[in-house]
């Protein structure tokens, strides 16, 4: 599986979403199930390589595990709440951490938690739904902005 | 009972006590276990908040003068207290379980007395269970949320070819990732309890430590990282457990490949040292600090959060009890964080073993070619019938006819109506216990099938639990989950090589 990585890691065009999990099994089981209701997804295998895609682009949705090495997903989410502009209009944070044990995360970056295991099919209509309904929005916004102007 | 004897009580008693005198809770009785809290401290005939000032904003003066008020007991259970124990300034935190209860004399409260333990060891070995329990939770959730999930995809029927042959590899990755873990928590408990037990043997080092660079290979292509390995001396006999020292270094080269970063290399020497074979790992990954350093080999030690790299914390503990057991050390070294890290095991070379005595262990080759097992009849007595099904597949993939059946009862009716060749059975079983089963089948006579050579399914990794098993009457056993190549070469070693027509 390694071989066929590099091609996922540099954002396919039109790609709007974005999947942080450093287990490599995961990621390729977020890809394919994402795939499978024709929404592409960018992969970043840590921290550091998702703070990387989302200074360069806007995101509709990340998909964010919380443990993983060096810049860890509890970083992301802080760097995110310092800069709002970055923020990808859903935040959804999966985590193999025990509900119980989970402390809450900003609420003013994360918008949903989903403990694992999960559903990958439930977590991807998940992801499809908000990615249709970030795009409505923008389409208001711009609807708006052009009647204000 | 005399005041003397209420004294000495006091004294001697294996709890911290303390009488506090007046509203003030002015020290009026120390015992030693109280007084040793506070070694160089004066207590007696001072007020509590001039000998014991720390205490101050903890909550404690407050609630002696509420039981001093009202009359009314107190009883705290494992509540943390920081007491500067020296006098140097220092803090250190501890959890009591006590009581304050008030004493009266003549109607009216006049002190209050102290009567508790300290508990910290317990709470603090309970606080690390807990972690270790969440830690376990999540290292077997990841594996899981591979396992459930590929699932999903694949009853959906619809993959293509490379994406479905894909989830397979990873099915098996995370199974086999699962089966380590639950490996490890046994090994640990075993420790634990010291009943780890070694099958040793005279063998050659080399082949063992190819065989674990070959199964790691996978690991450090996925991190396109290059494993090197140099064995400088072919024939380094010794005597140790053969898959033991593999399990070792394979968890040695893993740790140096998952602290590594891509595209990185790491390199494996095996060399003669003086009467040692010496085994030397190196990384050039981001190292080890040297706080961390001297606790390395501890359980549940892998640095902080940020550190964490997944894994229970227990491998580089376990490696280094089973190479003490075998008579070897292990150390690491590491120039600091960013400078790699070089783990180096000695084992104890072994003159007398002799040469011809030595049996080059085969590296475990993983989906290897099944053997034919053509014209073999197999019973398979196994209540899950998952198990039962990928055995049976197994077992026909090689060329032999295969009766299944869930309990020891039809087990043995089915035996009085063909013998077969091979019995596989597991030892866990609804209607009685695989040894009671085999131990019927061997009362009948040859004629009946009562000689069939047996083999016993286990998930009990306890050697007194393999004696009574082969004490029952089989043959062989094998623990589970099981490797397919492996039982059904064992069940060729069963049959010997006159049944099966190839």
């Amino acid at each position: 599986m390694s071989k066929r990585e590099p091609a996922m890691l540099s954002a396919p065009s039109g790609c709007q979403v974005l999947i942080a999990e450093d287990d490599p099994a995961i990621r390729a089981l977020l890809v394919t199930a994402l795939r499978r209701r024709r929404v592409r997804s960018a992969t970043a295998e840590n921290g550091d390589e998702a703070l990387r895609h989302l200074k360069k682009q806007n995101w509709l949705v990340l998909v964010l595990d919380l443990m993983m090495p060096e810049v860890t997903g509890w970083d992301v989410i802080a760097w995110l709440a310092v800069h709002p502009e970055s923020k990808p209009n859903t935040v959804i944070v999966v985590s193999a951490t025990d509900r119980a044990l989970l402390q809450e995360l900003d609420p003013s970056v994360v918008n949903a938690v989903i403990f694992k295991p999960f559903d990958p099919m439930q977590l991807s209509a998940y992801v499809k739904a908000s990615c249709e309904l970030a795009h409505d929005d923008r389409r208001r916004t711009r609807i708006v902005d052009a009647i204000n102007h | 009972m005399s005041r003397s004897t209420i004294y000495s009580l006091f004294m001697q008693a294996p709890a911290l006590i303390c009488v506090l005198r007046g509203s003030d809770h002015v020290f009026d009785l120390v015992n030693p276990l109280y007084q040793r809290l506070f070694p160089t401290r004066e207590l007696l005939g001072k007020p509590i908040r001039e000998a014991v000032p720390e205490l101050k904003g903890q909550g404690f003066f407050e609630l002696l003068d509420r039981v001093f008020m009202t009359g009314e007991p107190f009883t705290g259970r494992g509540l943390p207290v920081k007491l500067d124990h020296s006098g140097s300034g220092t803090l250190t935190e501890g959890f009591f379980n006590f009581v304050y209860q008030p004493m009266i004399v003549d109607d009216r409260i006049d002190g209050v007395t102290v009567f508790g333990f300290e508990v910290t060891d317990q709470v603090l070995a309970n606080r690390e269970k807990d972690e270790f329990i969440a830690v376990v939770a999540h290292e077997l959730r990841t594996p899981m949320t591979s396992i459930l999930g590929w699932v999903r995809l694949l009853q959906l029927g619809d993959l293509d070819q490379e994406t479905h042959a894909s989830a397979l590899e990873a099915l098996e990755r995370s199974t086999k990732a699962q089966a380590r873990i639950i490996e490890d928590l046994l090994d640990e408990s075993r420790i634990a309890s010291g009943k780890l037990r070694l099958e040793l043997r005279p063998l050659n080092l080399a082949p063992i430590v190819q065989s674990a660079v070959e199964m790691m290979r996978s690991a450090a292509e996925a991190r396109k990282t290059m494993l090197i390995a140099q064995i400088t001396d072919e024939r380094l006999e010794m005597v140790g457990d053969p898959n033991r020292l593999q399990q070792v270094i394979a968890n040695v080269l893993s740790n140096a490949i998952k602290f590594s970063p891509d595209e990185s290399r790491v390199e494996i020497g095996v060399s003669r040292a003086g009467a040692f074979a010496e085994i030397e790992v190196r990384d050039h990954g981001r190292g080890i600090a040297a706080d961390l350093l001297p606790h390395i080999f501890d359980r549940f030690r892998q640095g902080g959060q940020a550190e964490r790299q997944g894994g229970l914390g227990l491998g580089l503990a376990i490696a280094r009890h089973l190479i003490e057991l075998q008579g070897g050390t292990i150390a690491a070294a590491s120039d600091g964080e960013g400078n790699g890290a070089t783990f180096t095991m000695r084992l104890p070379l072994h003159a007398n073993a002799a040469a011809s005595s030595f049996v080059d262990r085969e590296p475990r080759d993983r989906g290897s070619a099944l053997p034919s097992l053509k014209g073999v009849h197999i019973l398979i007595v196994e209540d899950d019938i998952d198990n039962s099904n990928v055995i049976a597949a197994v077992m026909e993939r090689c060329g032999a006819t295969v009766e299944c059946t869930t309990t020891a009862t039809d087990g043995l009716l089915r035996i009085a109506r063909r013998q077969p060749d091979v019995i596989i059975a597991d030892i866990v079983l609804p209607d009685i216990d695989g040894c009671a089963f085999i131990e019927r089948v061997r009362t009948a006579g040859k004629s009946a099938g009562g000689d069939t050579p047996a083999l016993a399914l286990t998930v009990f990794g306890r050697p007194h639990e393999q004696e009574r098993i082969l004490a029952a009457g089989f043959n062989a056993l094998r623990q589970k989950p099981i490797e397919p190549a492996d039982l059904a070469n064992e069940v060729v070693r069963l049959v010997g090589p006159g049944v099966a027509k190839t």
